[in-house]
């Protein structure tokens, strides 16, 4: 158990970087300083780091944001994918943003295999961290859970 | 001249093929595997210049791959891209005869310079 958290701003950086390089946007999305996260879970891509740190690093999004990434990571038109090609992206994106995650926070540790899933089939883990970040005209949300820490108003906020 | 693809997710494979070709590999055929097993079967059948691994899939690792690759007594330069990006999994990597250690998010240029290394070595 640890209750130690990536900075927000690492956070957004890595997104930053992400975007810039892979996706190859000239405007990466940047951090929503609200209070009130806004609903974006519809798509949940995550993946859970083991070890000396441990945690979930999960990537929510709308269903069209998650098929504008892939379009882009694809380089193909979002309406011409597959669903299983925006599963396969959301889960590359998560892994990739998870990797850099662990590399942040003390290890060894080891990073699982992403998963992605659709919020009705599997509701978000209540997080400790959760960054809103707007992209264009979507919304997606970087959150970091951790294992039993005390739910907080922050924390049930996140969650909703 | 082939380079050897392997990851679990196609969508990565993709990024990767179109990645070499904006370094300049675009003259080399892409051969791709979905799986550790899978990159085996294709290092035999196709006799790749180069691999590039990711290096977590499932059932084989990357790193498992490496050293079944190794223990057939195969010195083919072999490299990772990856989401892991700590020393520790760099140097693991490198302790086992990885050639390079490519990590994501990743450029145009990062691929030219560990490709580039890594021929460089090979033809050497």
């Amino acid at each position: 158990m640890t209750e130690l958290l990536p900075d927000s701003e690492a956070l957004e950086s890595i997104v930053t970087d992400v975007f810039a390089g892979l996706l190859g946007v000239p405007d990466p999305p940047v951090a929503l300083w609200s209070d009130d996260e806004p609903a974006s879970d519809q798509v949940l891509a995550r993946i859970d780091i083991t070890g000396m740190w441990e945690g979930s690093v999960t990537v929510a999004c709308t269903e069209q944001c998650a098929r504008t990434v892939a379009g882009l990571l694809l380089a193909a038109a979002p309406d011409e994918l597959s669903p299983d090609d925006v599963t396969d992206a959301a889960g590359e994106l998560v892994n990739i943003v998870g990797g850099n995650v662990k590399a942040l926070m003390p290890g060894p540790s080891a990073l699982s295999l992403p998963s992605v899933s659709s919020a009705e089939d599997a509701p978000a883990l209540p997080a400790d961290l959760a960054l809103p970040l707007q992209w264009r005209d979507q919304i997606l949300t970087i959150r970091i859970s951790t294992p039993n820490v005390p739910e907080t108003d922050e924390t049930e906020r996140a969650a909703q | 001249v082939k380079i050897l693809v392997v990851d679990d997710s196609r969508v990565m494979r993709q990024i990767i093929v179109r990645t070499l070709r904006q370094a300049g590999y675009g003259d080399y055929d892409v051969v791709e595997a979905s799986t550790g097993a899978e990159g085996l079967q294709k290092v035999a059948e196709e006799q790749p210049a180069i691999v590039m691994s990711d290096w977590n899939m499932p059932e084989m690792n990357g790193l498992e791959f490496l050293q079944a690759l190794r223990q057939t007594g195969d010195r083919r330069p072999f490299g990772f891209v990856t989401s892991e990006v700590t020393p520790e999994i760099r140097q693991e990597a490198l302790r086992s005869g990885a050639a390079f250690f490519i990590t994501k998010p990743f450029t145009p240029d990062s691929f030219a310079t560990a490709l580039g290394d890594a021929i460089r070595k090979a033809a050497a």
